[in-house]
Formats: structure tokens, C-alpha cells, sequence
């Protein structure tokens, strides 16, 4: 696919003239952090690492790539779950952890310039006292990064609400593939940046859009203006508890039909209730088989009226117990229960197949009834603690990664349970993105001129591809294959992307 | 504004560019008879059919009108989500959601086809007070859209569910790019619950600036996911629409929306701020609304709200030696003013004074502003304006765009005018 590298030790020299010696790693146990990301059962070592500190150095290190067909792989904190930071094809992966610089808040009109590398948390941690906060709050934001998020359009349990991170990101400084630096919204001055620029609303296709989500494929972020929002005077959180499963997904359906819009939806299923009440007694209820957590926010009478409509559809759907929480600490302590489902697996297996898929909210009582099933008829763990109020559903299959038989059954009944998703009207992933756990299952969603479309895409950025290559698209999806029949390649033993305990879902 | 007659070509020609706008309901430049396919299906087969001919060949620019496209597929109400052809009209489709208590939520005129507000990718009224520069632009109602590509092929990209990150967001690409890559034909959109009620009210003020406090003041003070709307309007353009006569020059415009009580609390609160407060009829404040919210300014000229007192003076200034009439408004918490009016003539050259007017008011705005022109005019001279006000400043961009249009549309089928530089050999 690609051309021979250049040899190790010119190759090095090459790029240590451009970010200096000490920011270029070559050696095998350096690299061996860059082996993978979160999907830490698949492994591919980069060639090199090289650790750049502005957009003109990664530039010149894709430049380099360019000239000697080497394919280079952007990468924040490497916490992402669907392997979109690995080096499938070996290459140079450019580290973005030297971008982590807060350059300027603006609270007046709400947003921040910070740099690719800045850990989300750390932005959050920097906003205190402002009233504002930085929204998409991915459960790995105490680690990645803010490129990470844009690179993988980064969700969370907020975002029901607060939407993701392409509905937080103004303006994206990017290095596009063929080198050049540009802003994806207009600018007059871009450099240094001036308060007056870049602004979000500009003519032309929404390439601020379209370069998030895109997992590194169309040019690689350093830099980012992100918007800011207010933080919410009132909130208020419920953890209710179920009798069935059903009656909870039923009680999510109802309250976002009929116009209650949490911040946050959560949903527990019977045996991840049970799970966490072994292992951290919890004191659910007796006959507790689902528990939601759903949070309220915004101005004091908004939250009041919300509130007394969720009290109503708790009630209304058989709500066995609802404990309430105003204060901070209280809000806490409910939000344990959440916090510690993954962690109570741990007792079970040491290892967990997690998938990603979303389908319309109508749908959940019927699909969880056929992901319970499909666990039975494979003969798995299967625990689901997931976004309800998106439909985003984490089903959580949990193994022994030495029990070959076991292993083979967790990637049948994981396909399964894409199949129903997928018939339900959903689709693949809502927010760990696509990488190379799920591109050979595209064709299952789309069709071989939809996915020429998307090759299309990649090679007006990409004609070279060599931006994070072997990504998203199906394999043979590449430029100059467009509108060819496109034949999916089931995911197979030799091919798992496996996450373990303690990953972010 | 004349609108051109709309004839159904019976056969359209075989090679053909096709001028789609974002007024494709309503052609301006139409020189020609409108091309009106019933289908995409049609237009597709028009596209196949030009595959085959030669595209050095000159070709005739052929308006194509979406209006037929206006059906509402599915409303899934308990997803709050739905499937609808690209043609159809926001009132259409807000009648139809209102069945089961959802909107769209746009004040734009009930005419306005969805296309537009896609392909414009507008900042429509209804926008709310906060969030401010992340506030709800129509690409963020987007969950999946059929798109019809140059070579015939249509293809789909996102869905129905809320969140989704399987692939390339093809939809990023097709809105605000007027048409330039490929023509939307359906959309998947998520709704909302619309609110019980509607309020409405004027909160007069005696200049720009002291409009733009009030309104800072609101925003601060009284941050509500009640706000729909919160604008600065001249009075030459409240009074005709309200009937109401004004003393004061400038008067803030604030729509909101929830259960009665929350709003008779919310208009007692803007009495606090201004004794003069006006509470306004459904039958006066929509009108209105339609009119600053209608997608078709002369210009949208975008600063941020730090600035906004600056900017809508600098316009206003401006606006006072137009020998032509023509008046602002401005929307505070997104940051930017609009410019209405109409042209001086529809067809001929424009005037030699309405260039030079225009040319000052770009001197004055740039560069710290950004000014689009979005109502193109067929007279050559203005497209030197329109050029200076709308193409991107950053070669890398333009170099992106040229690509992305080589690799889409080579051989430029889709005449895009409001994203001028794709409708040119580079």
C-alpha cells in the first residue's frame, strides 16, 4: 500500500530537524506507548513518534510524510476506544500533547482558544469562578484531550442536552494534508489570533463540521476556538428505580416525548443494578431490575416545571423508589451508582466487549429485550449502563480474554446486537467513532455510493492517503475506487478490538 | 420584489448547468424559463443525461426550482424526529409537526423552503439569547440528508438517531454551500416540543447603544431557556408591522416562549428593565418576525457580541448617506447585523452611486467585520462587490474548495451564485 520508508536512522535525522532531537522517538520501547489506544488488544507500533510544538512543525513533519509516502497518524491522549489512533500501517504518529496551551478566554462572548492538546478537564478546571464551562464531557475528560474530542466528535453524559463536540467548536485551526495551514472559518487575522476572528458563521461549506468527527482522515487540529456556555443556576437529579426494564425504557420514551429535556439520562440495567450493588451496596430497593439517573438543569422556574413532569412519569410508569438530590454532595452520591457500574464488572470478568450503536429512543424496550436474548443464546455477560436519553446503548459483553471458545462467542453476539441496532433504524457508533473496530461494518449501513461519497471526501483533503489511512472507510475505500462494489468484511478472531475494565463509556 | 414567472420546461435541454440557489423557490436571476422536476428521481435523469455531453460545450444556466418537492415522508413524534423532502416550506412543516406538539424552531416566514435555511445554513430567528456563537444554526437540527450528486447518484449520509459518528459528516458539507456541491433532496431532522405559548414584546430605547445594553443586561440578568429572540429594530420597521406609534428611534424586539405564567412573569421582569415595555399581539409580532428573519438580506454582516454596539453603529452611520433606501438590524448575543432593502433595479445595471455606496461600506467594515452579500444581482459590476464581501481571504481555503468542488462537480452542473467562487474555471 505503501512505499518503503526511507531508513530508520535518516528518516530520524529528517524529522529531528524539524520539531529537535529530544521530540522525536524512534526506539522500540518508546514506541511501545504508541503501540495502540484504549483498544489495547490491538497493536501496531508506529515507526516513529514525533512530538511537535506548532502548526508550521506539523506542517513541515506532513510535508516530509508527503514527499516519502509515509503515512502519519494524529494523536491526543490515545484514549479513544475504536483503535483511530493506531498506526495500522506503521508510520509516524504526530503527538499533539505540546498544543496545551489555554491562549485566551473570552467570556464576553463566550468561547476559548486552546490548543489540541489541552485536556479537556484542565479547560473545565481553568473556567472555574467564570460561570461558563467547556460542555462535551466525554468519561475519559480527566485524560483526553480537546483535538481528541474534535478528532472523534467526543459525547457524554450532557450532551442529551448540551449537544456534542461539533456543536461546540467554532473555528478549528487545522494542517491540512497537503501541508497547508488554514482556519476552517474565514479570518482576517489569524495570526496572532485577533478578537475578531475567526467567526462561526461564514460563507461556504461548514468545514469546521465536517473536520470534526473526521478521526484525524482530513487534516490534523492543533488549535481550536471553543464555545463556552453558562453554566446552569439550578439542578437537580433523580435516581429512580424500576421493577422491570421495561418500565424504565418506557418512562424515557415518555419524558423526552412529551417535552422534558434532561441535561442527563442514564440508564442501569438488572444485572449491572446487581453488579454494583455486590460490589459497592448501593441499597437499591428489593425487585430492582433498572435504575435511571436523570439530571435537570437551567434557570430555577424551567427546572421546577420539568420536575414536576418527570415526578409524573416516574409515577405513571411504576416507579418503585425516587431518591432526589439538590445539593452538590447529594448529586454526588447518586451519581456513584453510575460512575462505579463499570468497575463492578470487574468482579465478574476481567475484560469487556463494549459497543457504541444508537437507535431511536422509541425503540429501547425492544432492542435491550433482544440484547438480553442474544447474551442468552451466546452464552455471555452482557450488562448495559448506556445514554438513554440519545438511544447511544453501550452493551457491555463481558469475557475472559484466555477462554478462546468464550472470546468467539462475544464476537458473534457482539454482531448480533449490531444487526438489531442497525434494523432498528440506528446506527454503527454515537460517539467513539468508527477507527478500524467498525469500518469494515460500514457497508452494513451504507450503501456503495454512500460510501463513495465519503471516499470522495477523503480525496479532495487526501489525494495521497496517508492522513491516518486503513480509518473509517472500508477496506479497498480509497481514491480513484469510487463507485466500485464495496464487499464488508466481518470483524474476525485474529481482528478483535477488545476494551478492558476500567475504559470510558 | 417581482418574482419571474415559473414554466415547467417540458423537455429541458440536454447539457445544462443548473443555477440552484438557495432561492430555488424563487429565482431572481431566472433569465430563463424554471425548471421544476417533480422528483429527484427527474433531476437525477436530467443529470445522468449531461454525463455524456461535452462540458467544454457552452451551456445554458437553467433555474431549477425544488417546489415541488414538499412532502413530510415520516414524523416519528416520540423520537422527535422526521424525514421530509427538501422543498417543503417551514410553515408546511411546522403545521404538520404542530400535530403532535413539535416545531422546527424558526421564526423565518412560513414560505421559506427548508432548503434554503440548509443550504444558507442561516442564523434563523428563534435563535435564543444563549447560547450565543453554538446557538442553534439549522445544520445543528441536521441528523442525516439524501444528497443528488453531479454524476446522478444520490447518496445518504448520517440518520435518524441523535447522535452519530459512523463516517463522514456529509451534511457539513452541503450546508451554507448554496447548492455548490450537490443538491439536499430529503433531510432528517430533529424536532423539538414546541412551547405552550408565545409572548412577545418591544422595549423601546433611544439609540443603538443603549439598545445593546438593555439587551446585554437581559442576557445576563435573565438568562432563560425561555428567550427565542432577542433583536434591535429600527422604527421605520416596527411601526408599519405593529401599528404602533413610536417616540423613540430603536426598540428591542424579545420573543419567548413556555407556559403562560412563565411568560407573564418574564414580560412583568422586562418592565422592571423599562417602564415603556409594549407587549405585543400574535398579529403584530409575526409579521415582524418574519421580516428580520426572512433568509434573504442584502447582507448579514458578522462581528461578535463584545462588538455588536460598534458594528450595528458603523452600519447605521452608513446607512444614513445611502441615497437608496435601506435599513439594519442587529441580533446581539450572535453578533451580527443584517442589511434589507431592495435593489434599485431588478434587471439593468446598477446605478454607479450603489456601487460606490457599497465599496465605502465594505472600506469601513473590513477588516475587522465580516460583510456576505447573500442577494446576488445579475449586473457584471456588482460581482466585483460581491467578490471583495464574500470570497474566503485565505488562499489555503480557496485552494480546499476548489478541490472539493473538482472532486464533486467537475464539471460545474451546479452554479452555486451565492458561493461565487465555485461558479468560475480556476
Amino acid at each position: 500500500m505503501f512505499t518503503k520508508p526511507a531508513p530508520i536512522e535518516s528518516t530520524t535525522t529528517a524529522l529531528a530537524t524539524i520539531v529537535g532531537d529530544a521530540f522525536v522517538l524512534h526506539r522500540p520501547e518508546a514506541l511501545a506507548t504508541y503501540e495502540c489506544d484504549a483498544c489495547v488488544l490491538v497493536k501496531s507500533p508506529p515507526q516513529w513518534v514525533v512530538l511537535p510544538q506548532s502548526a508550521q512543525q506539523v506542517s513541515r513533519v506532513i510535508q516530509w510524510c508527503n514527499a516519502n509516502q509515509v503515512p502519519y497518524i494524529a494523536r491526543g491522549a490515545g484514549t479513544g476506544l475504536s483503535g483511530g489512533a493506531i498506526a495500522k500501517h506503521g508510520g509516524v504518529i504526530i503527538g499533539l500533547s505540546r498544543f496545551n496551551q489555554i491562549e485566551t478566554v473570552d467570556t464576553h462572548n463566550q468561547r476559548a482558544l486552546v490548543g489540541a492538546g489541552v485536556v479537556n478537564g484542565h479547560l473545565n478546571n481553568h473556567l472555574a469562578g467564570t460561570g461558563l464551562f467547556f460542555a462535551p464531557d466525554p468519561s475519559s475528560q480527566s485524560a483526553s484531550t480537546i483535538g481528541g474530542n474534535i478528532a472523534e466528535n467526543a459525547g457524554g453524559i450532557h450532551c442529551l442536552k448540551y449537544g456534542v463536540t461539533v456543536d461546540h467548536a467554532l473555528s478549528l485551526e487545522v494542517v491540512l494534508p497537503n501541508g497547508n495551514i488554514m482556519w476552517t472559518q474565514p479570518t482576517s487575522n489569524p495570526n496572532p489570533p485577533s478578537p475578531h476572528s475567526p467567526h462561526p458563521w461564514a460563507p461556504g461549506p461548514n468545514l469546521t463540521g465536517l473536520l470534526t468527527g473526521s478521526e484525524g482522515m482530513l487534516g490534523v487540529v492543533t488549535r481550536a476556538w471553543v464555545a463556552l456556555t453558562p453554566r446552569p443556576k439550578q439542578v437537580w437529579v433523580a435516581l429512580v428505580s424500576f421493577a422491570h426494564a421495561n418500565h424504565a425504557a418506557a418512562c424515557v420514551a415518555s419524558l423526552m416525548a412529551n417535552g422534558v429535556t434532561p441535561a442527563a439520562l442514564e440508564f442501569m440495567d438488572a444485572f449491572t443494578v446487581k453488579a454494583v450493588n455486590e460490589a459497592f451496596d448501593m441499597g437499591f430497593p428489593e425487585g430492582c431490575e433498572a435504575i435511571l439517573l436523570v439530571e435537570l438543569d437551567g434557570d430555577t422556574d424551567s427546572v421546577a416545571h420539568q420536575q414536576t413532569q418527570a415526578r409524573h412519569w416516574f409515577t405513571q410508569h411504576a416507579a418503585l423508589a425516587i431518591q432526589e438530590a439538590t445539593t452538590e454532595a447529594d448529586r454526588t452520591a447518586l451519581w456513584q451508582a453510575r460512575k462505579k457500574s463499570v468497575a463492578a464488572y470487574g468482579r465478574y470478568y476481567p475484560a469487556f466487549y463494549l459497543h457504541d450503536c444508537v437507535i431511536p429512543r422509541s425503540q429501547l424496550a425492544p432492542v435491550l429485550e433482544k440484547i438480553v436474548a442474544i447474551g442468552n443464546a451466546h452464552n455471555v455477560c452482557v450488562g448495559n449502563v448506556f445514554h438513554a436519553g440519545d438511544g447511544n446503548l453501550h452493551p457491555n459483553i463481558l469475557f475472559d480474554p484466555k477462554d478462546a471458545a468464550m472470546v468467539e462467542r462475544v464476537l458473534q453476539a457482539g454482531e448480533a446486537m449490531l444487526r438489531v441496532c442497525l434494523d432498528a433504524g440506528g446506527t454503527l457508533s454515537g460517539e467513539h467513532g468508527i477507527g478500524l473496530e467498525k469500518n469494515e461494518y460500514m457497508g452494513w449501513l451504507y450503501s456503495p455510493d454512500d460510501l463513495a461519497a465519503m471516499a470522495q471526501l477523503r480525496c479532495a483533503f487526501d489525494p495521497n492517503n496517508l492522513a491516518n489511512p486503513g480509518k473509517v472507510l472500508p477496506s479497498g475505500k480509497g481514491c480513484g475506487e469510487n463507485h466500485t462494489q464495496h464487499h464488508t468484511t466481518p470483524m474476525t478472531m485474529d481482528n478483535p478490538l477488545f476494551t478492558q475494565s476500567g475504559a470510558w463509556i | 420584489m417581482a418574482t419571474p414567472t415559473t414554466t415547467t420546461l417540458p423537455a429541458p435541454p440536454a447539457d445544462i448547468t443548473l443555477q440552484l440557489s438557495a432561492r430555488l423557490a424563487k429565482p431572481l436571476l431566472a433569465t430563463n424559463p424554471v425548471f421544476s422536476p417533480t422528483t429527484p428521481q427527474a433531476l437525477a435523469g436530467l443529470l445522468r443525461a449531461c454525463q455524456a455531453e461535452d462540458p467544454a460545450q457552452p451551456r445554458t444556466a437553467v433555474p431549477t426550482s425544488l417546489a415541488p418537492w414538499q412532502a413530510l415522508h415520516h414524523h416519528w413524534a416520540n423520537d422527535h424526529t422526521a424525514r421530509m423532502d427538501s422543498g417543503i416550506p417551514l410553515g408546511t412543516l411546522n403545521q404538520a409537526l404542530a400535530k403532535h406538539g413539535q416545531w422546527l424552531p424558526c421564526l423565518a416566514p412560513p414560505t421559506t423552503p427548508l432548503y434554503t435555511l440548509l443550504a444558507m445554513d442561516t442564523l434563523p430567528l428563534a435563535a435564543g439569547l444563549t447560547p450565543t456563537l453554538a446557538g442553534r444554526y439549522p445544520r445543528q437540527w441536521l441528523l442525516g440528508m439524501d444528497t443528488l450528486y453531479a454524476d446522478g447518484t444520490v447518496a445518504t449520509s448520517g440518520g435518524r438517531v441523535m447522535k452519530n459518528v459512523s463516517g463522514f459528516d456529509m451534511a457539513k458539507l452541503h450546508t451554507g454551500s448554496m447548492g455548490a456541491y450537490g443538491v439536499i433532496t430529503h433531510a432528517n431532522l430533529r424536532l423539538e416540543s414546541h412551547p405552550q405559548s408565545l409572548g412577545a414584546a418591544l422595549l423601546p430605547v433611544g439609540t443603538i447603544a443603549d439598545g445593546i445594553a438593555l439587551a446585554n443586561r437581559l442576557r445576563t440578568q435573565h438568562p432563560s431557556e425561555q428567550w427565542l429572540a432577542c433583536e434591535l429594530v429600527p422604527s421605520l420597521l416596527t411601526q408599519p408591522h405593529t401599528g404602533i406609534g413610536l417616540s423613540l428611534p430603536w426598540q428591542l424586539l424579545v420573543i419567548v416562549g413556555g407556559t403562560r405564567p412563565a411568560i407573564t412573569t418574564t414580560l412583568k421582569a422586562l418592565q422592571q428593565q423599562t417602564p415603556q415595555v409594549l407587549a405585543l399581539t400574535p398579529a403584530q409580532w409575526q409579521p415582524l418576525a418574519h421580516t428580520i428573519a426572512s433568509p434573504h438580506p442584502l447582507a448579514i454582516v458578522t462581528g461578535y457580541p463584545s462588538d455588536i454596539a460598534h458594528l450595528s453603529q458603523v452600519i447605521d452611520d452608513h446607512l444614513q448617506t445611502s441615497p437608496y433606501p435601506l435599513y439594519s438590524h442587529s441580533r446581539p448575543a450572535a453578533g451580527m447585523a443584517f442589511i434589507r432593502g431592495e435593489y434599485p433595479t431588478q434587471r439593468g445595471p446598477l446605478p454607479d452611486d450603489w456601487h460606490h455606496w457599497w465599496q465605502g461600506l465594505q472600506a469601513t467594515l473590513s477588516p475587522q467585520y465580516h460583510c456576505r452579500i447573500t442577494q446576488p444581482h445579475p449586473c457584471p459590476r456588482w460581482q466585483t462587490v460581491i467578490d471583495t464581501c464574500n470570497l474566503p481571504n485565505d488562499p489555503a481555503m480557496l485552494s480546499l474548495c476548489a478541490q472539493l468542488k473538482h472532486q464533486f462537480d467537475p464539471n460545474h452542473r451546479f452554479l452555486s451564485p451565492l458561493y461565487p467562487i465555485t461558479g468560475r474555471a480556476y
